[in-house]
């Protein structure tokens, strides 16, 4: 009997020590067609999608594959009943060619040499199916992450792939790359491919999606199918989502703007940041808009005294500050919250305790000695306040989902009492819901006098939430607009290079 | 000091385990094992490479490791024994030896941390680099005879404790408050597990690095000075291979190689895992080859476990 | 199985029905002193004894040879012999043997320890290197002698890495060959004990000395390796070491090796073991036990091998 269904899931159940992760969740996938997985960070869509590829198993339940029930214990399991999952951290080699990393594992060989000629034209075929032209000889190190992800793609599809899973693969792309995307997912659904696409940017699903289905604390919510814009609202997925009605996606502002906090003036780094001058006042949230590579992170860097700059000057309170290390920002009163949490933000073998009070580690300790006591208490009180879940400061940062690892962060910089605050794509990765609470936090910040620097390609976020708009490109500085008197189009306009004087 | 011991975050718990069931063994192999002798002479034993360990620990805990000290120990133990051959007076002698070994290690870290020589390649450098300098300087002779202040630091008992294991132990307690609750454990786990993330929550790193590397050539030099009063000769051969036995209880004390993670305490276990498994098969006539093969095994183990144990928590 | 045995040997130590001795090497990584363990062993059974044979994995590792004292000290025996390379690194184990009373020899040195240290040792057992250097250097006359009719010719002396050992062999074959007047050293050169070193060194002066009638290596080794150059560049040379080891006695069948001193360590090991029983039947010993060394050439090396 011919079984339209890939994936069919009854009643999983995951628990993990302390939590239930996931309790009597039901889901299914048809060939052909893209089902949304949605959910908050922790809501258990990435338990159930390492069930799905056996990097977990399942406590109960039962899981069938074209009809017929399965028991994988370990993601080779799952690769045999072609499914590939693509992470939002890619899994290539760097070092390796495109080529290889496709047939990685997999290379056509004689005895036991490989058939390269093979692995170039095989690779070949296959990244023109996905109407690209990446150089199959190009080290993968080498290119964008938008290459590096169809790199991802290609490799599943050469793996004969029926199922694929992909976690937020439009995070890291832009509006022109995402689109190229989503025509490759509507040509692999023609190819009866089934589909479980992740993302936190709910517009998507109207673009792309057949059906979603809606996690909240382990549990389903509802599975639906999606028919046009307004069935189901966004709204309405948005409840289901966080369980309570969210009328704005971004807090209303309180701020109130203040003297002038940082005075940045002809900053240059050779190669990196030409001529940057600008102002920030206390309790103005700035935004830095721009594409990818326009410097904007570099600048952050340089001004968080991570970084050396070659020539320019920079003004803290009027005064002259020239940092060379970020020890001397901290105690003046900066803070970071860096685009890659995993890798620069957080330390996620360790506790969050550790985390928050590393930066300020100095006002916990007495006659040298760390008190134990007053970093615990501390901590809980600052994660408290930031409803930091699980409300745990003991356990490793690891466990924590995206959304709570940001918390941490920022609780880090809370703890060190910082005056002005640099975030770095807050809210990368993150849910609805908690993005809604970082933004909240934000504005909290700001109307306590704290000057913040929001580095963002999200321009709904850009202009949602910052006082003034500061368009990057290149290293320089394009345009400084108003956020209430300017729009989307305006600032792409500047970050994609209009209005650069013709030389 | 600490009030209580947290004991979920002892991670050796397995190493500590594994230690009480050798003591079994051996003591139901030998009758002579348990005796109140043979117990400190285990002690003594244990504190060479016990002492280095407690430094050897942070610098692992940084994610880093130290190849030299064997080489440390070597000219430190000489260059003192020189000095008091030369007339010095012993305790002045140690002094100097010690800080020579702080420089060694001084010099570890700068290669490490300014030249931005990977730490196994700096301190391989500098194990040939010592011990090339601790011939120069005895002609490859030993050089020994000492005054018997200096000999007690290797030899003499308090309250029938060898003062090797007095010193051994003390650093330990030292140690462990320092790793729970000071800067200099905290920032050592947290370079370990995260540098960039270090650097940017404004730990000096390179500060601390240099820290480390001195504070273990510091204890490689007071291991150097245990030993040579304990043999009442400061030999040129001294400790070679030693810094593998000191990375060997690192390891069997559960700190990770790859850093951020490990406990003082682990690593006095691992040390008197290691003395242990010696004295004990010294007593039975194992041969030390034999005794080489067991500890392999030890390492492999103790990190199996490990591995396991994760594995299972996740 | 084994721990029966040591249960055994334990039983009879505390029943007082055997004498446990123990023997400690440098390590047992070199022939020699395997062979002096072999010595030792077979005189102990003869007296019914157990003996332990202990050393450490490596020569350089004196801490694990006093963690060995010590802990043959623990299991109780009665009388030990200890060698090390230096052994003045083992003062403290004789300190602490002479502090329970426990006979400590050294074996394989006759170098006395410092004044203080000396009163712990019953007694030293080892060969004289100056006299191996005088039997060397009458040996190498008598050759001379058969070659020429008279006491004359060109000799090379290839030294070890400098100190005692080299100081004592060098010095007792040069006290004899200074007696002949036409027989010259032609040169005195340093091979560090090693054979590779040893060839290169006496090529190089056989292109000076073409007429290089003897090389005196101060071990077996370097004048295998004198032989070997000889050899390769056609020359009648005699080659004259002090050891005889196995390999050495081979050459000299091969007739690469002229003779050898040889100390006989399998007669060290027993003598070891009959001091030791001497001192503990309460009897005297002389403080310097010196063994035997013996011309080995190709007439008698079939008796030694």
């Amino acid at each position: 009997m011919e079984n339209d269904f890939l994936i069919q899931i009854n009643g999983v159940n995951k628990t993990f020590p302390g939590v239930k992760a996931l309790s009597d969740v039901d889901f299914t996938l048809k060939k052909g067609e893209v089902h949304s997985l949605l959910g908050e960070n922790g809501a258990g869509k990435s338990t159930l999608i390492k069930i799905i590829s056996g990097a977990y198993s399942k406590d109960s339940g039962d899981i069938k594959f074209s009809g017929k029930s399965v028991n994988f214990s370990s993601p080779r399991d799952s690769i045999e009943k072609g499914v590939a999952v693509i992470y939002q951290e890619l899994d290539l080699v760097p070092t390796l060619s495109v080529a290889n990393n496709i047939f990685l594992n997999r290379e056509p060989k004689k005895g036991f040499i490989f058939q390269n000629r093979a692995i170039i034209k095989n690779a070949r075929e296959i990244l023109k199916k996905l109407d690209t032209n990446i150089d199959p000889f190009k080290k993968v190190k080498t290119l964008s992450v938008a290459d590096q992800q169809m790199v991802t793609i290609a490799k599943a599809l050469s793996q004969n792939v029926k199922i694929l899973i992909m976690d937020e693969p439009t995070a890291v792309l832009g509006p022109e790359e995402t689109k190229k995307l989503f025509n490759i997912v509507k040509q692999l659904k023609k190819q009866g491919i089934g589909i479980i696409f992740i993302s936190h940017r709910l517009e998507e699903i109207y673009q792309i999606a057949d059906r979603v289905t809606v996690l909240r604390d382990g549990e389903k919510v509802i599975t639906t199918d999606v028919k046009n814009k307004n069935d189901p609202d966004i709204r309405q997925i948005i409840k289901w989502m966080v369980g309570r009605e969210l009328t704005k996606q971004f807090p209303p502002k309180k701020n109130e703007i203040g003297e002038t906090l940082l005075e940045v003036k002809n900053l240059t780094k050779k190669g990196v940041i030409e001529d940057v001058s600008f102002n920030l006042h206390k309790g103005e949230i700035l935004g830095i808009a721009g594409l990818i590579g326009a410097g904007r992170t570099e600048l952050a860097r340089i001004i968080f005294g991570a970084d050396a700059h070659d020539s320019g000057s920079i003004k803290f309170e009027n005064k002259e500050i020239n940092f060379r290390h970020p020890t001397k920002a901290i105690r003046s009163g900066f803070g970071f919250i860096t685009e890659d949490r995993k890798n620069t933000g957080l330390f996620l073998i360790l506790p969050v305790k550790n985390n928050i009070t590393i930066a300020n580690i100095e006002s916990i300790i007495h006659s040298g000695i760390i008190s134990l006591k007053q970093e615990k208490k501390k901590s809980l009180d600052l994660s408290e306040s930031l409803n930091l879940k699980p409300l745990n400061v003991d356990i490793t940062t690891r466990s924590l989902s995206g959304g709570n690892q940001q918390k941490v962060v920022v609780a880090k910089w809370l703890f060190t009492q910082a005056k002005l605050l640099i975030f770095d794509e807050p809210t990368r990765g993150i849910d609805v819901g908690t993005k809604y609470e970082i933004y909240k936090l934000m504005h909290e910040l700001s109307s306590k006098g704290i000057g913040i620097i929001m580095i963002s390609s999200e321009l709904p976020e850009i202009l949602g939430i910052s006082d003034r708009v500061m368009v990057m490109r290149k290293g320089k500085i394009m345009k400084k607009l108003t956020t209430k008197n300017t729009d989307q189009e305006e600032i792409l306009y500047y970050a994609a290079g209009g209005g650069e004087k013709s030389a | 000091m600490p009030k209580k011991i947290n004991w979920k975050n002892i991670r050796n718990y397995g190493s500590l385990l594994a230690l009480i069931a050798l003591m079994i063994f051996l003591g139901i192999a030998s009758d002579r094992f348990f005796s109140a002798r043979n117990l400190t002479n285990i002690l003594r034993q244990a504190s060479v490479v016990g002492i280095m360990g407690v430094g050897m620990t942070f610098v692992i805990l940084t994610g880093g490791i130290d190849l030299s000290v064997g080489s440390t120990l070597a000219l430190s133990g000489c260059v003192g024994a020189w000095l008091m051959k030369g007339g010095m007076d012993w305790p002045l002698a140690l002094i100097l030896s010690l800080l020579l070994g702080a420089f060694l290690g001084f010099t570890n870290g700068f290669f490490i941390v300014s030249l931005n020589i990977p730490p196994f390649i700096a301190t391989l450098g500098m194990m040939g680099v010592s011990r090339g300098f601790t011939y120069i300087l005895t002609n490859g002779a030993p050089i020994y005879g000492f005054a018997e202040g200096y000999r007690n630091l290797g030899n003499a008992d308090i309250f029938s404790i060898p003062i090797p294991a007095i010193i051994m132990l003390l650093l330990y307690l030292v140690y462990f408050i320092l790793q729970n609750r000071t800067k200099f454990g905290r920032f050592a786990i947290s370079i370990g597990a995260n540098e960039e993330a270090a650097f940017l929550s404004g730990i000096p790193i390179k500060k601390y690095l240099l820290l480390f590397y001195m504070n273990l050539g510091l204890l490689a030099a007071l291991s150097g000075n245990v030993m040579a009063a304990r043999l009442d000769a400061a030999m040129p051969t001294a400790a070679q291979g030693y810094e593998l036995d000191v990375i060997a209880a690192v390891v069997i004390g559960g700190t990770s190689l790859s850093g951020g993670q490990g406990t003082v305490i682990g690593t006095l276990i691992g040390a008197l895992i290691m003395a242990v498994v010696r004295n004990g098969l010294n007593l039975l006539l194992v041969s030390t080859y034999w005794q080489q093969v067991i500890i392999g095994f030890i390492v492999i183990g103790a990190v199996a476990f490990d591995v396991l144990n994760k594995k299972i928590k996740n | 199985m084994k721990k029966l045995l040591v249960f055994a040997m334990v039983l009879i130590a505390v029943l007082g029905l055997s004498v446990e001795v123990a023997l400690i090497a440098p390590a047992f990584t070199s022939t020699f002193h395997v062979t002096v363990a072999n010595g030792a062993e077979a005189q102990a059974e003869e007296y019914g004894w157990t003996i332990d044979l202990v050393a450490p994995q490596q020569e350089s590792d004196y801490l694990a040879g006093l963690q060995l004292i010590e802990s043959m000290l623990t299991r109780g025996v009665q009388a030990m012999s200890v060698n090390m390379i230096s052994m003045e690194a083992m003062i403290q184990g004789a300190r602490e043997a002479g502090a329970e009373g426990v006979p400590y020899f050294v074996h394989n040195s006759l170098v006395p320890l410092p004044e203080e240290s000396d009163r712990y040792v019953t007694a030293y057992v080892g060969y004289d290197q100056r006299k191996a250097g005088r039997q060397c250097a009458a040996k190498a006359v008598q050759l001379l002698i058969d070659r020429y009719g008279e006491a004359k010719g060109q000799i090379l002396i290839l030294q070890g890495i400098p100190g005692y050992h080299t100081t004592e062999r060098e010095g007792g074959f040069r006290e004899i060959i200074e007696l002949f007047p036409d027989i010259e050293i032609v040169a005195s050169q340093p091979a560090d004990w090693l054979r590779d070193m040893a060839m290169s060194v006496t090529e190089n002066v056989l292109q000076a000395y073409p007429n290089l009638d003897v090389v005196f290596g101060c071990s077996d080794a370097m004048a295998q390796g004198a032989g070997q150059a000889a050899l390769a560049e056609g020359k009648d040379v005699y080659t004259i070491g002090i050891d005889g080891n196995p390999d050495a006695f081979e050459d000299i069948k091969k007739g690469i090796l002229t003779a050898t001193a040889a100390t006989q360590p399998y007669e060290m090991g027993a003598i070891v073991v009959r001091s030791m029983k001497k001192v503990l039947d309460g009897e005297e010993v002389p403080h310097f036990i010196v063994t035997p060394t013996v011309i080995v050439d190709l007439d008698n090396v079939d008796d030694f091998m």
